[in-house]
């Protein structure tokens, strides 16, 4: 056997392969933060991706601006006719919320479900392997970010906080297929339908809202929006809207495809939504999911 | 300046085009279902093993490694494997193979094939992903080779001058020492 023992080679393999599964256990399991070495590797590829992506953000920006150019006419066409119901609106909003506020103010109610802190920050990169469906964006700890908060663009939410460090922190998109990754929804009909956002169907590009009881009237068209419910995020962020509705293998639940509202790619500036609503205890939380 | 200074600089400003190129490159303008995975990093590395020096690129290869799976996968350990394994594997490939620009080329493109499916197979297993390999192999093997030989048509010929300039450098340096 002393031949065996002898080969460097072979020995250093081993200790490899080792040392490589010992890594992969320890990264996999459930963390509630990172380790200090990966927060500092993590700040400071961030510091030099935040250099490389300000002209990568210009240079985008400009093609953009090309293109918008293109199709002013068709754009300028829809917004003529949108404009007059736009005013409508406007000064119906203005009016609901105003009386939204005098009412809270005579029961006193500070804050509701609704209620948030806005904290923009920029993309300053995306996994480039799009196993894991992720964005780095240049604000952490130090600004206030905390792990499951909401992301949204100017268009609905895009994703979750799934971990911070010091000066940058990472966003899980609702495009990647994870069984954990849910979120509690209202489907906005006559009378709000509340569902589970359960994953993401890759082929359709849908997320998919499963366990709907069959005799709720959820209809194509109909717009999702997260219901404050769930304990992490607030009430009202935009998601999506149905698409077709199906019913399940035995006919007792359907399912909803939603059709995100946010676009995926070319996300450039973002907002972390804080929820001024307290937060119900992690362990409570911890046993939901 | 020394010119062997440029290999970390050329290292860190491709590691930064990866990790801006998803978010910008129009791959969706192709065809909505294509991902492509830049795999310059790789390629890079390679050259460093081939035209170069081949302890140097294993330890960029450790190195990088270890920074994209902290960065960007929080799992720890897929391309710190993957990266040394490939380069290792195509400098002792290179012993037997005759070196040439065209024949490199299909090495890297082979090299880029191993990659992908070693990080598909982690992936599988550690069930991140569901992804039939079928679906794999026409929607992510296929256009993120095509878009590593575009690159490596590129950038192939003066990397290849650089670094043959550089070790030429070397040698000399290391041959003034021993006489």
């Amino acid at each position: 056997m002393p031949q065996f023992f002898m080969n460097k080679r072979l020995i250093i393999l081993l200790v490899g392969i080792i040392l490589l599964v010992a890594l992969i256990g320890f990264s996999l399991r459930e963390r509630d933060n990172l380790s200090w070495p990966e927060q500092f590797v993590k700040d400071t590829a961030g510091f030099v991706q935040s250099i490389f992506a300000k002209p990568a953000h210009s240079i985008a920006g400009f093609v953009g601006n090309v293109q918008d150019l293109l199709h002013t006419y068709e754009e300028n066409e829809i917004l003529k006719k949108r404009l007059d119901e736009y005013a409508q609106l406007k000064i119906e909003s203005d009016r609901l919320e105003k009386e939204n506020e005098e009412l809270k103010a005579i029961i006193e109610k500070k804050e509701d479900l609704a209620s948030y802190n806005p904290l923009p920050a920029s993309v300053i990169s995306r996994s480039f392997d799009r196993w894991d469906e992720t964005l780095i964006i240049n604000k952490g700890e130090n600004q206030g970010i905390k792990t499951n908060m909401a992301v949204v663009t100017s268009e609905g939410m895009i994703g979750t906080i799934k971990s911070t460090s010091k000066l940058s922190s990472t966003v899980q998109l609702l495009t990647t297929i994870d069984r954990a990754n849910r979120i509690h929804v209202a489907v906005q009909a006559e009378k709000d339908v509340y569902g589970l956002i359960e994953g993401y169907d890759a082929e359709s590009k849908m997320l998919l809202i499963k366990q709907i009881p069959s005799n709720s009237k959820v209809e194509k068209g109909q717009n999702v929006i997260t219901s404050g419910l769930g304990g992490m995020y607030r009430k009202g962020l935009f998601i999506g809207t149905i698409e077709k509705v199906e019913p399940d293998q035995y006919g007792l639940t359907q399912t909803a495809y939603v059709k995100p509202a946010a676009n995926f790619y070319n996300i450039e500036e973002v907002i972390v939504i804080e929820r001024l609503m307290d937060q119900p205890d992690e362990d409570v939380v911890d046993n939901d999911e | 300046m020394n010119k062997k200074w440029w290999i970390p600089i050329f290292a860190i400003i491709f590691f930064d085009i990866e990790s801006i190129f998803a978010n910008y490159f129009p791959v969706q303008l192709i065809s909505e279902d294509w991902i492509c995975v830049p795999r310059f990093l790789l390629s890079f590395f390679i050259f460093i093993a081939v035209y170069y020096d081949k302890k140097l690129a294993l330890i960029y290869g450790l190195v990088f490694g270890l920074i994209m799976d902290i960065v960007f996968i929080d799992i720890l350990g897929i391309y710190l494997f993957w990266y040394p394994a490939i380069i290792y594997g195509v400098s002792k490939l290179m012993k037997i193979i005759h070196t040439h620009l065209l024949i490199l080329a299909f090495i890297t493109l082979l090299a880029i094939t191993v990659l992908e499916f070693g990080v598909y197979g982690f992936n599988f297993i550690l069930q991140i992903t569901d992804m039939p390999i079928e679906h794999f192999v026409n929607n992510r093997l296929f256009p993120t080779l095509l878009l590593n030989l575009v690159f490596y048509l590129l950038l192939a010929y003066p990397l290849k001058k650089y670094f043959t300039l550089i070790k030429k450098v070397k040698e000399e340096e290391e041959g003034m020492f021993q006489s």
